[in-house]
């Protein structure tokens, strides 16, 4: 049996993810990372400190049911136990209502918001694994409280996220804790594309750009005993965006 | 080229494109178009643009062009 407490990550090939797969890996975090392509997070893999510790996992998120069976199995066979997940997948982009389709809405829904459901119920239950799980981080957005043209989509996933956090915290007390962290911009491959429009950085944030290690430390607190008397919380990490 | 226009259509909300036109030529164009095909241009072709770059093009072809270069 392997006896190692392992924190699982969604989306931890993003830059984000990464970043939060490296600070933790560093901070002594056993991963189980998980995406979608197998390349990519191998690659992941082998840049994190001790790549030897760490697992990987490949999942379609957009098949919720299929990812839900198959992490399932995974724990069964492999008999290994989750004591952290951060929840990091998701889709951004921009796009007008008038673009908007009930397929490109529903993959955005089952990619970032109800996989977090079918994975959660995994990862608690006692029939599957040992029902060690102690810690739950959702990467929302400040998006999910601020309005934003072509962001329609993206708000609803990210404040759905808000709502399910809560409920959560409250059904998983006092065994796992439950919080969501909530961005503001951050420069990464995924939302590059926004910054090519201005040349500086855009005065709002009162401290200026914020780096993908904001967020990542954020979780690493979050998942710590440090925190152990925080549950159900929205962290707004954003340079003072949403205040000015 | 075709299915660049397709999707250059549907932002801009016409039947057709007119490739000797400018995109500012065009009433749908605002600052969402721009973001939008500037995301589309990301996801779909792996290509970053300023949007100040969208608007200079002498014509749809040109930036056709280059995008599919």
């Amino acid at each position: 049996m392997n006896t190692t407490g392992y924190t699982f990550i969604t989306g931890a090939t993003s830059d984000i993810g990464r970043q939060i797969c490296l600070t933790l890996a560093t901070a002594g975090h056993c991963l189980l990372l998980t995406d979608i392509s197998e390349e990519v997070l191998l690659e992941t893999k082998a840049k994190l400190p001790y790549p030897e510790r760490h697992l990987t996992l490949t999942l379609d998120l957009s098949e919720v049911e299929q990812a839900e069976q198959k992490l399932s199995q995974y724990i069964i066979e492999n008999n290994i136990q989750v004591v952290n997940v951060v929840f990091a997948a998701g889709i951004f982009t921009v796009k007008p209502l008038k673009l908007l389709n009930y397929a490109f809405v529903k993959k955005n829904f089952d990619i970032a918001l109800f996989s977090i459901i079918a994975l959660s119920k995994v990862l608690t239950s006692k029939k599957i694994h040992a029902d060690n799980l102690q810690g739950m981080v959702l990467i929302s957005s400040v998006s999910a409280i601020m309005g934003t043209k072509g962001y329609t989509t993206y708000s609803a996933v990210k404040a759905g996220m808000l709502g399910l956090m809560k409920s959560l915290a409250v059904e998983l007390a006092p065994k796992v804790r439950v919080n969501a962290i909530m961005p503001g911009g951050v420069r990464t491959k995924t939302t590059n594309f926004l910054y090519e429009l201005q040349e500086n950085s855009n005065p709002r944030y009162l401290l200026g750009d914020g780096k993908k290690e904001d967020i990542a430390n954020m979780v690493e607190f979050l998942l710590s005993d440090k925190s152990r008397w925080i549950t159900g919380q929205e962290f707004v990490v954003d340079g003072g965006l949403t205040i000015n | 080229m075709k299915e660049l226009l397709g999707q250059l259509a549907e932002i801009l909300e016409v039947e057709d494109i007119d490739i000797t036109k400018k995109f500012t030529d065009y009433d749908e164009f605002d600052s969402l178009a721009a973001l939008t095909i500037l995301a589309m241009l990301d996801s779909d072709y792996n290509k970053t643009m300023k949007t100040s770059t969208i608007r200079e093009y002498e014509s749809i072809e040109a930036f056709c062009k280059d995008v599919l270069a």
